[in-house]
């Protein structure tokens, strides 16, 4: 990655994320909500369209997929209502698997459909402390933010940098979301921007499992490293303080920087024999 | 100096049961099975603009139908399965499967279909086909020299071409890494065929 690229990569979530919570905190909390969902996924497409390329439409390969996936997790921070909301969640857990699946040859339906539910079903499991209407939203960004970092790691140790760019862009805003919240606390910021961030991640998860050659192993201590999050129900009277959150964080890091060093070393056995870079 | 005669004869001698001599003899018709053992597809692609990389694929799959009275029915289809390459690197072959490159998963082969066959005296084809890439497809057209053809023994018949054409890879949505790596991908195939009887 050229230093242009690199720039590119952290520098316009960084901006996409800062105008996108300045606007979303002057907005009331479901307005906010849905504007900070909009921010983390216009941050990753914006990253996709500028460094890996614009997709065509209809999309034409796999990847031109993803800024439909990860756009649709706008959909999900911006809808009202319990039910709704649940039954948005279903599909957008579904579409991943159903859609990426498809493009994949000799795949029979049986087989994708069963990929489709097994997928939505962990992406469900993992979507409910997001999903839930609690002030454990305040920990979404930061989880995520981990858990996507992690991700682009694992992305360029399964050789494609394209899709580190991309999980990349998405932890630099989730991360900036975070950092902001530990200044300025706002839960419906959080929650807009976790719900779509679950969502994207899911997508990017879902894409990295069946296109790359990503190890069940590291993608398996990723997830618990999104799990964690769950543990934010745990007490749920205790305020959210920076150093509560901060732990939320690290506590999601160690599964996560497990996968990380261990794709590591076998990216670097491999390199031993005719090093590549 | 009896047994040294002997050798040299017997060594002639196993030679012309596998060299193949029909110089003189047209190009049989029929349809040809490429064998991949003895069939080569090279890639060529220019790195920090610098120097000529060169990678290979370790398959090549396909099949000739040559008709030497009607060339117009001729017909030539080639498959290289994209999880053959051998780019003396695991590393690099990694990466050049994944969606950064090639997205083997997705699009796990690059196909070559004549259109339209043109023969020429010295057994060379004007070849003008589809090629495939990536899901995108096309038209090349391409000179496939004819190396020889005769009876090889116990190995049939045979007949071998080879084809060097050159693609841009961003014609086929191959655009990653453009300031290390050069647009223009050289390519060489070389067909053994085995004439199916």
């Amino acid at each position: 990655m050229d230093e242009l690229t690199a720039l590119k990569v952290v520098g316009l979530p960084l901006v996409v994320g800062f105008i996108g919570w300045l606007v979303s905190r002057r907005c009331g909390p479901k307005l906010g909500a849905a504007l900070a969902g909009l921010t983390v996924v216009v941050s990753c497409i914006v990253v996709q369209g500028t460094v890996v390329g614009w997709p065509g439409f209809p999309p034409r390969q796999s990847l031109h997929l993803l800024p439909l996936l990860v756009g649709s997790g706008a959909l999900l921070s911006a809808v009202r209502g319990r039910a709704l909301t649940l039954a948005l969640a279903v599909v957008l857990a579904l579409a991943p698997a159903w859609f990426l699946l498809d493009r994949l040859p000799d795949v029979e339906f049986s087989t994708r459909a069963l990929w489709a539910v097994a997928t939505a079903l962990i992406l469900l499991l993992l979507w409910t402390p997001s999903l839930a209407q609690s002030t454990k939203a305040i920990a979404g960004p930061g989880v995520l933010a981990v858990v996507a970092g992690g991700a682009a790691g694992a992305a360029v140790f399964s050789h494609s940098v394209k899709l580190a760019e991309i999980t990349g862009a998405l932890a630099v805003c989730l991360g900036l979301i975070a950092i902001l919240t530990l200044w300025r606390p706002h839960e419906p910021i959080c929650r807009g921007a976790s719900l779509a961030g679950s969502v994207a991640l899911g997508a990017l998860l879902v894409y990295g499992q069946h296109f790359l050659s990503m190890p069940p192993l590291e993608l398996s201590l990723l997830l618990a490293g999104w799990a964690t999050l769950h543990t934010a129900r745990l007490r749920p009277s205790k305020p959210w303080t920076t150093g509560r959150q901060v732990r939320q964080g690290l506590l999601a890091a160690l599964p996560v920087i497990a996968a990380v060093v261990i794709g590591f070393l076998r990216y670097t056995a491999e390199q031993q024999s005719n090093p590549y870079y | 100096m009896l047994i040294k005669a002997l050798v040299v004869t017997a060594l002639l001698g196993a030679s012309t049961l596998v060299m193949p001599a029909d110089e003189g003899e047209p190009i049989r018709s029929g349809e040809y099975l490429v064998d991949s053992g003895h069939s080569t597809a090279l890639f060529r692609v220019t790195h920090l603009g610098v120097s000529a990389f060169w990678g290979r694929f370790n398959q090549v799959e396909g099949k000739l139908i040559y008709d030497g009275d009607d060339m117009s029915k001729s017909k030539v289809t080639v498959t290289i399965p994209v999880q053959s390459l051998d780019s003396n690197s695991e590393q690099r072959d990694g990466h050049l499967e994944s969606p950064d490159f090639f997205n083997a998963k997705e699009f796990p082969e690059v196909t070559f279909r004549s259109k339209s066959v043109k023969g020429s005296a010295d057994g060379s084809l004007e070849l003008t086909g589809d090629f495939t890439m990536l899901g995108e497809t096309r038209e090349l057209v391409m000179l496939a020299k004819h190396v020889g053809h005769g009876e090889a023994g116990r190995f049939g018949y045979r007949a071998g071409w080879e084809a060097d054409f050159t693609i841009s890879r961003a014609d086929f949505g191959m655009d990653f890494m453009a300031d290390m790596l050069g647009g223009d991908v050289r390519i060489i195939v070389a067909l053994e065929g085995a004439l199916q009887e």
